[in-house]
């Protein structure tokens, strides 16, 4: 680490042991970009690198020169999204996770949802889950008329004593002293089942996502 | 700002002061990483610029291929998604954002609102099946079914004989009706919650890139 940079480091009156003194100082600033845990004392410009050793974060002056910017880093376990099909040179593409959405973890030790999980896997599907509708909710509705029809009873009509007769089929026979009587059926319908009631699927689903972690720059 | 760097910044023959006032001016170049609205006049492969131009404040790097390419900065109101369940140095995980997917603003639902804000719901909008949309279906038979019949047969004025499980007795009468069903309902239609409209709770933000 060095930030004893020194922006004069050329003076015309100066003898040049101290002089180049300065100059293999401000080499070494260079090379470490001003590495330290606290920002350079020394007066700063714009652009200005600064490796701060606390934050282990690279940072960048400002264009106003009034803040650091920090410079976005990673290596190959920091994945993120990118909005394109290739990636640039220097960035390789992870094609092991496909076909999912983007998801944010939620609490991963409830495990109420798909997502209560750990980042940097895959959680939730993308079958919504079954929902069996209640008799409420189906729509009301009827099915129509059976159509007219008729109920046959069967009853004997000689001798002394009529009586009814179940026919115990259409297989009967009744022709030998039966007779049959019909009762006429009007055409019916059922009384309508269901209540119109709204449905929906649950709140606990989650569709088929990488899940991951919202992460910002600790500048 | 400065970018008046020498690369010849040493001449056995020159003046060793010359020389001396030139590595100053390069230490400036590099410190300030060659801060400046214009690119610097001399480049080289690896070479920072700090782009001061307006709207820029970007700092660049040049390519192998003698473009410039952006090296991507942030601060804390700047967060990205990361598939990772860990910050790495310089990092830190907002916690403020849960359970949730990913979505671009804009619009005119959930999502038609400024980024860094939740937006959607898990629940699907609710939706009433209507007939056309069960599937057809009959409701079975409930099977054969008899239908008594008040009547008085004669002679007997109160009652009248039947016979019925193979036994006598006095009761009504009966017609018998074989098993019959009702008609198909239901058309069969698809459905769904929400049509367009509906949009599942995201984190909705904007999508942007480096303003090279």
């Amino acid at each position: 680490m060095a930030q004893n940079y020194v922006i004069d480091s050329y003076q015309t009156t100066a003898k040049l042991v101290p002089g180049m003194q300065q100059y293999e100082d401000n080499f070494e600033c260079l090379r470490t970009l001003f590495a330290g845990a606290s920002e350079p004392s020394i007066t700063k410009v714009a652009g200005m690198p600064w490796y701060d050793t606390t934050d282990r974060l690279l940072k960048i002056r400002n264009s106003v020169n009034d803040d650091w910017l920090g410079v976005m880093h990673g290596n190959a376990e920091m994945k993120i999204w990118i909005f394109k099909n290739v990636a640039n040179y220097g960035w390789t593409i992870d094609d092991s996770v496909a076909d999912v959405v983007l998801a944010f973890k939620g609490n991963d030790s409830t495990g109420v949802t798909a997502y209560d999980t750990t980042g940097g896997g895959i959680a939730g599907t993308w079958t919504q889950p079954d929902h069996i509708l209640t008799e409420a909710q189906i729509p009301a509705h009827t099915h129509g008329s059976a159509g007219a029809h008729t109920h046959p009873f069967y009853h004997y009509g000689g001798g002394a004593a009529a009586y009814a007769v179940d026919p115990s089929g259409l297989s009967y026979n009744w022709s030998s002293g039966y007779t049959k009587a019909v009762q006429s059926g009007g055409a019916h319908t059922h009384t309508g089942g269901g209540s119109d009631e709204a449905h929906d699927h649950g709140n606990t689903y989650r569709p088929y996502a990488s899940v991951g972690t919202l992460q910002f720059l600790n500048v | 700002m400065a970018q008046n760097y020498n690369i010849e910044c040493f001449d056995s023959t020159a003046d060793g002061q010359v020389d001396l006032q030139l590595m100053e001016n390069n230490f400036e170049a590099l410190r300030s990483m060659f801060s400046g609205t214009t690119e610097p006049s001399e480049s080289g492969a690896g070479q920072l610029w700090f782009d001061n131009g307006t709207g820029k404040e970007l700092l660049k790097i040049r390519d192998y291929n003698d473009d410039w390419i952006g090296i991507m900065t942030g601060d804390i109101t700047h967060k990205i998604w990361v598939y990772s369940n860990s910050a790495g140095d310089g990092w830190i995980i907002s916690t403020s954002v849960t359970d949730c997917v990913v979505s671009i603003k804009g619009g005119s639902y959930d999502y038609n609102k400024s980024g860094g804000q939740s937006g959607g719901v898990w629940t699907q909008p609710l939706h009433p099946l209507t007939q056309d949309e069960i599937p057809a279906h009959v409701h079975d038979s409930a099977g054969a079914h008899t239908h008594y019949l008040p009547t008085i047969q004669p002679p007997y004025s109160m009652y009248i004989w039947y016979v019925r499980d193979g036994s006598f007795g006095y009761t009504w009468p009966i017609g018998y009706a074989g098993a019959h069903a009702h008609p198909s309902a239901g058309g069969g239609l698809e459905h769904n919650h929400g049509s367009s409209t509906y949009r599942p709770l995201a984190a909705v933000g904007i999508m942007i890139n480096l303003n090279i």
